[in-house]
């Protein structure tokens, strides 16, 4: 069963050259999804997308079996923390939360505490007073101390310490052990690596990469190669996806299973194919804009 | 705390401000009649009518200078010109703008318009501001409208409940066409800044349009001072019915914007 299908989508905005684009995507529900890219990539936009805070120009988008923007049959089942983690900077952190209770449809006053003691603010402090990671740590509460199937998390822990990092890596792996599904956004590579299922990697607005991070793992490959070398391959022997070019060495990242890994160390002694991490790839991919093949 | 609540909470000071000016000056005007009339120097008012030569020459200054002095001692004439067709309406005017500017720009330039769109539709969140703030603006307008009535209760006055009533009404109606102004400039604009400014510019432009010959009726001010309802003891019916088809079009403008807004 899927979460979330896209298809053919498109977004622009005016007053900007960048455009979202994304031919085929999905989720299978009780996954962690984690959406990767540098700044500017369009990981926003697509979760904003997905909220219906912001509206495609085509494509289609489904989400938990309803479009984006039928809104009232979603509301209960979707949680969002969103990038810009403002809250009304005029409220006590106890006023928010009293507020939220009456707003946030399924809202679970003991999931609430519970998260309190997690997250320990200063129930009489002002919004306005809190830094960056304090509001991050208030949205958690407003996030999670609520029912819903689905939680999409853009940038959840950026601003955090690592013990409240590790709090909510934590968190979104009870969700899902609960079997809820969760999309969330990170520049953490290692966080990442260490809770998603699946990921995709946006660049400029495009899916560079998508897959089940285990399959992406037995399914790719690195070359770690002086440039000099590469004229010695010829080009039909790899199935490259990207190229990277540093100063004297070539970073090659192919796609192939263990068996064209031994054919090909079997061919060129001098290749050693190496296992890939979320972090080659991602640096491949994105570095220089990685030239893709 | 529901949204509705919390729309009227985000209202509290400014609101309740707002009505206290108004109450406050509404009794001070009110209440001070007899105070005004010894203030106001009558005698030279008559002789700088006697030497305005246009004037001579329109009308039997003996008739004018008659008319003057009976209007002078009508508690009603007072509180037509000096409450609801000076002071009342340009609080309402300061109260629409202050109460509606930040509304939806606020919570766009603020970006915590992300923390109501990801829990309620946008049908909820437009209703709810709208009814929050037009019903603070509301308040004040009622009490303003029905002040002469109250205070002539404990002075020694009367002034017409219908009268107040009508003049209410026509002034309700014509707030709600500004109101529906400056809600249109909160939701297209990104800041607070520019609602105030745009809606400061379009209420002076309104005035400035009734100013041109045969364009009176496009001056919503007039409308707002009651002036009509002295005359005619009646509200003007198709203007209001107009007024009140336009409010509701750009309001309707206003929530198609809200409703398709990229935030």
């Amino acid at each position: 069963m899927y979460t979330m299908k896209i298809k053919e989508l498109c977004k622009s905005y005016k007053n900007s050259s960048f455009t979202l684009q994304i031919t085929d995507l999905s989720l299978e529900a009780g996954s962690i999804f984690g959406l990767l890219g540098p700044n500017g990539a369009g990981k926003t936009s697509l979760l904003k997308l997905l909220m219906d805070i912001v509206r495609p120009d085509r494509g289609y988008i489904e989400i938990l079996g309803h479009r984006p923007s039928e809104r009232e049959k979603l509301q209960a089942k979707i949680s969002y923390m969103p990038e810009n983690k403002n809250l009304y900077h005029n409220m006590t952190v106890k006023k928010m939360l009293d507020y939220a209770s009456g707003i946030i449809p399924g809202w679970d006053n003991d999931k609430a505490l519970e998260l309190k003691n997690i997250f320990p603010l200063e129930g009489k402090k002002r919004i306005s007073t809190l830094s960056y990671g304090e509001k991050t740590q208030l949205y958690a509460i407003l996030t999670f101390a609520r029912s819903a199937d689905l939680f999409i998390l853009d940038e959840p822990t950026r601003g955090l310490d690592p013990i409240m990092q590790e709090q909510m890596l934590q968190l979104i792996k009870e969700k899902s052990g609960q079997g809820k599904t969760i999309i969330f956004s990170s520049h953490q590579l290692g966080e990442i690596e260490e809770s998603v299922d699946s990921l995709a990697m946006l660049r400029k607005g495009h899916m560079v990469l998508n897959g089940n991070l285990d399959d992406l793992k037995s399914e790719l490959f690195l070359l770690k190669l002086e440039k000099s070398k590469i004229s010695a391959i010829p080009p039909s022997t790899l199935d490259i996806i990207a190229t990277h070019h540093q100063h004297k060495q070539s970073l090659i990242l192919c796609q192939g299973g263990m068996e064209a890994r031994q054919k090909l160390q079997a061919d060129f002694a001098f290749l050693n194919p190496e296992n890939v991490n979320i972090k080659d790839i991602f640096l491949i991919l994105m570095e220089n804009g990685g030239e893709e093949e | 705390m529901s949204l509705l609540i919390k729309e009227l909470w985000d209202l509290r000071w400014r609101g309740t401000i707002l009505l206290f000016l108004t109450l406050l000056t509404g009794y001070f005007v009110l209440s001070n009649y007899e105070w005004f009339k010894t203030v106001a120097d009558i005698a030279q008012i008559e002789q700088g009518l006697k030497q305005a030569p246009f004037l001579n020459q329109l009308f039997d200054m003996e008739t004018l200078n008659q008319q003057l002095l009976e209007l002078f001692n009508n508690i009603d004439f007072y509180i037509w010109s000096q409450w609801f067709g000076k002071n009342l309406y340009q609080l309402i005017l300061l109260a629409i703008i202050i109460l509606t500017f930040p509304l939806f720009a606020r919570e766009t330039e603020q970006n915590t318009n992300y923390f109501l769109l990801s829990n309620r539709t946008r049908k909820q969140i437009f209703l709810s501001k709208i009814l929050a703030s037009f019903f603070s603006i509301f308040l004040i307008i009622a009490a303003g409208s029905i002040l002469p009535v109250i205070i002539a209760l404990f002075n020694e006055f009367n002034f017409s409940l219908e009268q107040a009533l009508m003049y209410g009404l026509q002034l309700s109606i014509s707030s709600l066409f500004l109101y529906s102004v400056v809600v249109f400039f909160s939701i297209i604009f990104n800041d607070v800044i520019k609602p105030v400014i745009a809606s400061v510019i379009v209420f002076v432009a309104l005035g400035l349009m009734g100013k041109i010959s045969g364009m009176l009726y496009l001056n919503i001010y007039r409308y707002m001072t009651g002036v009509d309802i002295i005359f005619t003891s009646s509200i003007q019916t198709t203007a209001m019915i107009v007024i009140f088809i336009l409010a509701l079009f750009i309001l309707m403008g206003s929530w198609y914007i809200f409703k398709n807004k990229d935030f």
